[in-house]
């Protein structure tokens, strides 16, 4: 028994719909009278209460029954094959370009990644020139670089604050490069140490005290503590 | 010889004179001079290890100078 539904997920193209209507002409399929209009003018013979304009699908079935399919199954849709075409045409262009997009941004993360990775390699030989391979090693393992000031001594840490040692508290100190992030971790390292070596009373007047911890019962591992 | 380390984005860029060359002096002269007016600190280091000293005036027997960007309070 052919219904409404079978019409909306049947999937008709070229001279099929054309079968599927001779057959429905023809009283080889029987069929109800239940569903919409165009159904009960198709079942009574009659174009009275649809006009042949109104719908796409019997327009082509009294015109040209193979010019009209289904397109998708989802989709009770009704197009023409050209359109039909040249929509799938048009999604597959729309998803190569969104393919290319994302490809193109993935490149640019890494293109990114890369330059930041050889710019931090360039920052560390330049942290190497100031204290030497053995202490650029204890540097890498830890992050931590201690620093000798003129009044007290320093933690400069390549992630978190500065850490400002005195005699029974530790002093966390925020303090860097302006606009941090457009520089290699490191190259920050290497500018603190030189601030505070070569002008330890701006460093202090600049830095911004954040907390004060108790005293270190023991020193961590940094490079260039002896 | 003399050189410059300038602190960007890239890693350091360097930029290296020899003291008797008036003209390679000139011109460091003149990127030192334009970097400390955008707020760079020029720091003079020597030996490994050793204190830098913050300089404020180009000088070409400093040997090596180290150009850092402004730095600023969290």
């Amino acid at each position: 028994m052919a219904t409404c539904s079978d019409y909306d997920y049947d999937y008709y193209s070229g001279t099929d719909s054309c079968n599927a209507w001779t057959s429905w002409n023809s009283g080889v399929e029987t069929t109800t009278d239940s569903c919409s209009s165009a159904w009960h003018c198709w079942i009574n013979n009659d174009t009275t209460n649809t006009p042949i304009t109104s719908s796409v699908i019997w327009e082509a079935w009294c015109n040209d029954g193979t010019r009209y399919e289904v397109v998708a199954c989802s989709e009770p849709v009704i197009w023409s094959k050209k359109r039909a075409s040249r929509t799938i045409k048009f999604r597959n262009r729309l998803e190569k370009r969104r393919d290319k997009r994302r490809r193109k941004d993935l490149f640019k993360i890494e293109l990114h990644k890369r330059k930041r990775e050889a710019a931090e390699v360039k920052a560390k030989e330049l942290l190497l020139d100031l204290i030497g391979d053995d202490q650029l090693e204890v540097y890498e393992r830890t992050g931590r670089l201690f620093v000798r000031g003129k009044k007290n001594d320093y933690i400069v840490q390549k992630k978190g604050y500065v850490k400002k040692v005195g005699k029974d508290k530790v002093v966390d100190l925020c303090i860097h490069l302006s606009n941090k992030t457009k520089y290699p971790e490191t190259d920050n390292v290497v500018a603190l140490k030189l601030l505070i070596e070569g002008n330890e009373k701006e460093f202090i007047k600049t830095a911004h005290k954040v907390y004060n911890n108790p005293m270190y019962n023991e020193m961590p591992e940094c490079a260039c503590l002896q | 010889m003399g050189e410059l380390r300038i602190m960007g984005s890239k890693g350091d860029q360097k930029v290296i004179w020899d003291p008797e060359n008036e003209d390679e002096v000139e011109a460091s002269k003149v990127t030192f001079k334009s970097l400390i007016k955008k707020g760079f600190k020029a720091f003079k280091v020597d030996k490994k290890g050793e204190a830098g000293k913050e300089i404020k005036k180009f000088d070409p027997n400093a040997g090596k100078l180290i150009l850092v960007p402004e730095i600023v309070g969290g």
